[in-house]
């Protein structure tokens, strides 16, 4: 299995400087303000939409959904990093590998950012599919990038995906369990005419 | 850089959310009474805002200049927090004349926002609860 995250690796990797155009590409969304910053401009946008309060209301619960999940999907990366350190692959392999990102520190399993990119798009999936599916999009790109750029092997992103994607689904139950909690901020929110 | 990034996510989230407003229709919001100039604004604010912050290469360390993950997420939301601020204030103020026109509703939470000003919405309120 590890072997064939390294070769899959080194297969992604090796597509990193033949051209610049897409180098370019791969470092801008791999980086952690691009695709971060329009994720949540999707959010701020389904904070909005519907045609009605009861539709608004689900995208709006979706969004909670997506920012508790994150949440918990930053918390579950940071107990793995305290049990489990994972070279990155340019640690592992100096000199093997096309590294067109800055050197991160924390370890290479779980990626950070295919938790937090997956809990935001499941998130917001279970309120508006047509949103989910975009976000679903960013997160495999800037997931797909991270391992162009070097800083993660696939096996990484695909773990980190995991868990945001079970850190969403967790996020839902426990909204649900706190009911009504949260309607009392919704409904607090619309009489303050900002929900 | 701490500046750079909160100037550019204000400055994106101010475009999106006159997007937001003509899309949903909510007059209240909106800066522009011709609801094509607010799609012109969005796509400016924002085309100009990704293109000014990622003029340069952005991928630095937290440790050489760059911010990490709390500070991303504290500026992220104090510029999205003044860029909503500062629509129901700009709003409000542009279209202070034209939401006084507008019958009395008893509409709650957006939905008011289609035929009224943020803080004519307020006032409406807090006369009802009185």
């Amino acid at each position: 299995m590890v072997s064939l995250d390294e070769r899959l690796f080194f297969l992604i990797n090796g597509l990193a400087g033949r051209s610049e155009a897409v180098d370019g590409f791969m470092k801008l969304v791999g980086g952690e303000y691009f695709i971060p910053v329009a994720i949540v401009m999707v959010l701020l946008t389904m904070w909005f939409l519907g045609k009605d309060i009861q539709s608004r209301e689900k995208n709006q619960r979706a969004v909670w959904y997506a920012l508790v999940g994150v949440g918990f999907a930053c918390a579950i990366v940071a107990i793995f990093n305290c049990f489990y350190d994972r070279l990155r692959p340019f640690e592992a392999y100096p000199g093997d590998v096309t590294l067109l990102f800055y050197q991160p520190t924390d370890p290479s399993f779980p990626a950070n950012v295919a938790a937090v990119g997956f809990a935001f798009a499941m998130g917001a999936w279970f309120g508006n599919r047509k949103a989910g599916y975009v976000l679903f999009l960013f997160a495999i790109l800037w997931s797909f990038a991270r391992v162009y750029v070097g800083v993660h092997y696939p096996l990484d992103v695909l773990g980190g995906g995991a868990i945001g994607i079970l850190a969403s689904l967790a996020a839902r139950g426990f909204l649900r369990l706190i009911e009504p909690l949260p309607t009392w901020i919704l409904k607090g929110l619309r009489k303050l005419y900002l929900a | 850089m701490r500046g750079e990034y909160f100037l550019f996510v204000f400055s994106v989230s101010l475009g999106v959310l006159q997007l937001v407003a003509a899309w949903v229709r909510l007059d209240g919001l909106s800066f522009f009474r011709r609801r094509y100039l607010n799609y012109i604004f969005a796509a400016a604010m924002v085309g100009i805002s990704y293109w000014w912050f990622f003029r340069v290469d952005r991928n630095i360390p937290d440790t050489a200049g760059g911010l990490s993950g709390p500070l991303l997420f504290s500026f992220l939301l104090a510029a999205l927090a003044l860029a909503i601020f500062l629509t129901l204030i700009i709003s409000s103020a542009i279209n202070a004349r034209w939401g006084k026109s507008n019958p009395e509703d008893a509409k709650e939470g957006f939905e008011a926002l289609r035929s009224t000003t943020y803080f004519q919405a307020i006032k409406k309120g807090l006369r009802r609860n009185r």
